[in-house]
């Protein structure tokens, strides 16, 4: 399905896994030519650091998260209004609480949450899925008829997905080789089913990267940089220098340490985007996203130790496995892909998206309510040539976009935008605003 | 070797009732427990594993604060503790607890003015606030402070008769909390009967000796040769052994009763007032409780009672006695209750110790079963509930409402998941 570029906000969680996806979603939607604007939740991250690091009274601290949360749903309405844009999208853990959600349901701006975990640890779904018109999720059923008891209807199955201008193959210089490459390596968290499974590999060229590894003394030589938190840049480094990279999902348990769960992890999609060969935990949801050839897997931790010998004996199979994988990603399962698809499912869902200069703005007066909105008015001096007037409204309209505004931003939106903007103007806004400083010194 | 502190500076109950962590902690390495100097010797008797520190906490001087914790404080100083598990939110133990880095401190940690709570702690705080629907046992909720506790079946032994005749606690610390004497009569009189005349143990503190006096001139003179009043009589030590290996105990809600537990001695408990059996019931399997059900119940033990204790009038009922009598017995299955009563048997299942209603009407069993659910979900226990929990379901008239009301602004905050978790606040 294909639609007039729409504006798109957002918003990011403060903290954790689903930032970075986040990120790679407004990436996407950019590249498909809709105009992005995030909410930079990591922004706000120090503010709530600070007020710990405070040393107030238990009960004020408290009372300060509250306002402060508060806040950032104000800031996140603020940019709402800037932006009206057509779609809110928040990821999983953004800070966008009932009252927030149901001002921008009022509002008639649609919503939806990408919610890239586990359903069942981290429940808070249940109060929130039914304030978002569309719910994304990695996992499908009892989930979606749970969320339907819930009330939200419209839930639809997005797994996870990568992102092939990040997730890529590198060269590595000989340097980076060493200090990243290992035959068999293994980032991410130190879950208590991922310690047991991997001690037996004690001793071998085996490198762990990622955080929470504390306390796994056996394994403790093979823990990179003391458990230091990898960054994203770092990570494909990492995956693309090792022989073997090992995708054990995580459980809390240890007593079935390949849990056999449902949803296949992002790094299943990076690693196979990356052209980097995988020996992944088998799950109830892999064979709809990867044919058996395309990924290797294992259902026993005796079927992992033995196909990973296999593996490190037979470049040529991991080749051969990590290309088709590679494939398979770049046809299907990229960010783009799954943003497409769920732009498309709000459209069937909820009726197509308004065009952009006619869809549903966040204009509330004091009290909340909706006001009338008039045309867009960007008043140019009289006399121009035509030819000029022309470029300039062009001018005008291309920046409106570039600066993510919204439809019915005025001359002044755009030369307080201007004005707020960093880095070098072109011609053309660089006259806007001489324009807006002129009238101010002669117009009145 | 791992080594850790737990501080539990309440009361003889509740130092029996942190038994699940202690134990727990015990696979793990070297434990030490600090409680009220008054506390040490039974502590020692239950914790024979743990190294006790008798602090003066209560009832002291001034002086012997001073005196006696310094040097129980410069031992510390050297211990470099893996883990401090402060198990109590005052402020005598979060002073306590700046000893130490406050990363190393679990449960409550001192603040500059004030104590922070970890998540666990909070949302127990939390579920206080719907006292009626919560499940959770003091032992488990003590328990879950370690990651991964002892599984519960392991922390107390099945309970079963020992063949030493019946114990009877004359009085809890709350007299509004204890059955009258004329009423324990008629029930020590009935499980007499029940159990064939054993030899009866009557326990209790100095204060408890007219109580004890009083029941005797109630009892049927032909049982008195079988009562041995050992009120005042015990120390510790002395406890213990009048305790163990009892047939049955009963008792109102005591440390007697959470001692009796520990020792697999069954359980016949009564619970009303502000006495919750969900929240401090006795643990493990194979105990009873009778529990007041009422609007008001469980209320809060600080408030004056403004209905003159009308929980306890369904304990007069004929019907009480004669459900002992089945308990003792042949079985639970034909007793009933009065409006206003409930019969509760324990059980465990993944979380802890969980109680079945086995008489009476429970209008909260369905919520109270969600949010037994959402706090396994919450502590990553997978949940496997009691066997016939499904029954005990159905005698709920209440609707199950699906769980969307579980996570209203009482369970579920913006707080708890939109800022990180894991932080103490």
């Amino acid at each position: 399905m294909t639609f007039a570029p729409l504006r798109i906000l957002v918003v990011l969680p403060m903290y954790g896994g689903s930032l970075p996806i986040g990120r790679y979603c407004a990436r996407a939607l950019e590249e498909m030519g809709h105009s992005v604007r995030t909410f930079e939740a990591p922004l706000m991250y120090p503010a709530f650091t600070g007020l710990q690091g405070l040393e107030l009274p238990p009960a004020q601290t408290a009372q300060l998260e509250n306002s402060f949360l508060q806040v950032v749903a104000q800031a996140i309405w603020a940019q709402v209004q800037a932006q009206e844009p057509h779609l809110v999208l928040a990821m999983a853990q953004a800070p966008m609480g009932r009252s927030l959600l149901q001002r921008l349901r009022r509002a008639g701006v649609r919503t939806a949450m990408w919610f890239v975990e586990d359903h069942e640890i981290f429940q808070y779904w249940r109060a929130y899925a039914p304030l978002y018109d569309a719910f994304g999720v990695i996992q499908k059923q009892p989930f979606l008829d749970m969320l339907a008891e819930t009330g939200q209807t419209n839930a639809l199955y997005l797994p996870m997905a990568a992102h092939p201008d990040f997730h890529k193959p590198v060269a590595l210089s000989p340097e980076e080789q060493r200090e990243y490459g290992a035959d068999i390596g293994f980032l991410g968290a130190g879950y208590p089913n991922r310690r047991l499974a991997f001690r037996p590999l004690l001793g071998r060229n085996f490198k762990i990267w990622g955080s929470d590894w504390e306390g796994e003394n056996l394994l403790a030589a093979h823990v990179q940089r003391g458990g230091a938190r990898i960054g994203e840049e770092e990570s494909v480094k990492i995956y693309n220098a090792t022989k073997v990279n090992l995708n054990l999902h995580s459980s809390l348990h240890t007593t079935e340490l390949v849990s056999q769960g449902d949803f296949v992890n992002p790094r299943t999609f990076e690693l196979a985007a990356m052209n980097a060969f995988q020996l992944v935990d088998q799950r109830s949801l892999l064979a709809d996203l990867f044919a058996p050839d395309e990924l290797a897997t294992f259902s026993t931790t005796e079927e992992l130790y033995a196909k990973l010998d296999y593996f490190l004996a037979h470049p040529e199979a991991r080749s051969a496995y990590a290309a088709r994988a590679q494939q398979r990603v770049l046809r299907e399962h990229t960010y783009q892909q799954r943003m497409q698809r769920l732009l498309d499912y709000m459209a069937e869902r909820l009726g197509p998206w308004a065009d952009g200069g006619n869809g549903a703005h966040a204009h509330e007066n004091a009290d909340g309510q909706n006001a009338a909105s008039g045309s867009p008015e960007l008043p140019l001096p009289k006399g121009l040539t035509p030819e000029l007037s022309a470029e300039l409204n062009s001018a005008m309209a291309s920046t409106v976009e570039r600066l993510g505004l919204g439809p019915h931003a005025d001359f002044d939106h755009v030369a307080a935008a201007l004005r707020a903007r960093s880095g070098v103007l072109d011609e053309i806004e660089t006259c806007l605003l001489f324009l807006d400083e002129w009238r101010k010194q002669y117009a009145k | 070797m791992a080594t850790f502190l737990v501080i539990q500076a309440a009361r003889f109950g509740d130092v029996v009732q942190t038994g699940r962590l202690l134990r727990t902690l015990a696979r793990r390495g070297q434990v030490h427990l600090a409680v009220d100097a008054g506390l040490s010797a039974l502590a020692r008797q239950i914790y024979p594993f743990a190294t006790v520190h008798g602090l003066a906490l209560h009832g002291c001087q001034e002086h012997e604060i001073l005196e006696k914790n310094i040097r129980v404080l410069a031992g510390w100083r050297g211990m470099e503790f893996t883990a401090v598990y402060n198990c109590n939110f005052s402020g005598l133990t979060a002073a306590l607890c700046r000893m130490f880095a406050p990363e190393t401190v679990v449960g409550y940690r001192p603040a500059a003015e004030g104590i922070w709570r970890s998540p666990w702690a909070r949302m127990a705080f939390k579920l206080s606030g719907q006292r009626v629907l919560s499940s959770l046992n003091l032992v488990d909720f003590w328990g879950h402070f370690a990651h991964d506790p002892l599984p519960p079946a392991e922390v107390n032994p099945v309970a079963a008769p020992g063949g030493q005749g019946i114990g009877v606690v004359l009085a809890g610390r709350e007299s509004r909390r204890s059955l009258p004497a004329p009423l324990l009569a008629d029930v020590v009189r009935t499980a007499f009967s029940s159990m064939g005349g054993p030899k009866v143990r009557l326990l209790g503190s100095s204060a408890e000796k007219n109580v004890a006096r009083k029941l005797q001139r109630l009892l049927p003179s032909k049982m008195l040769d079988r009562v041995e009043d050992l009120s005042g009589k015990t120390d510790w030590p002395g406890l213990v052994d009048a305790v163990s290996g009892l047939d049955a105990l009963i008792t109102p809600d005591t440390g007697s009763m959470h001692l009796a537990a520990r020792l697999g001695v069954p359980v016949l408990a009564f619970f009303l007032s502000s006495a919750f059996a969900h929240e401090t019931g006795p643990y493990g399997p194979g105990h009873f409780v009778w529990q007041a059900e009422r609007h008001c119940a469980p209320c809060l033990e600080s408030a004056p009672c403004p209905y003159d204790t009308a929980c306890l009038e369904p304990f007069r009922s004929q019907a009480l006695l004669r459900s002992l009598t089945l308990a003792l017995t042949e079985g639970t299955e034909r007793a009933t209750l009065p409006e206003g009563l409930q019969l509760w048997r324990s059980r465990v299942d993944s979380l802890g110790t969980v109680l079945h209603l086995v008489a009476g009407t429970d209008r909260h069993a369905a919520r109270r079963a969600q949010v037994r659910e959402f706090l396994a979900s919450y502590l990553n226990v997978p949940f496997v509930s009691s066997a016939d929990d499904a029954e005990g379901m159905t005698i709920s008239g209440e609707a199950n409402s699906g769980h969307a009301w579980l996570f209203d602004e009482w369970l579920c905050r913006d707080t708890d998941w939109m800022l990180p978790p894991g932080r103490y606040c």
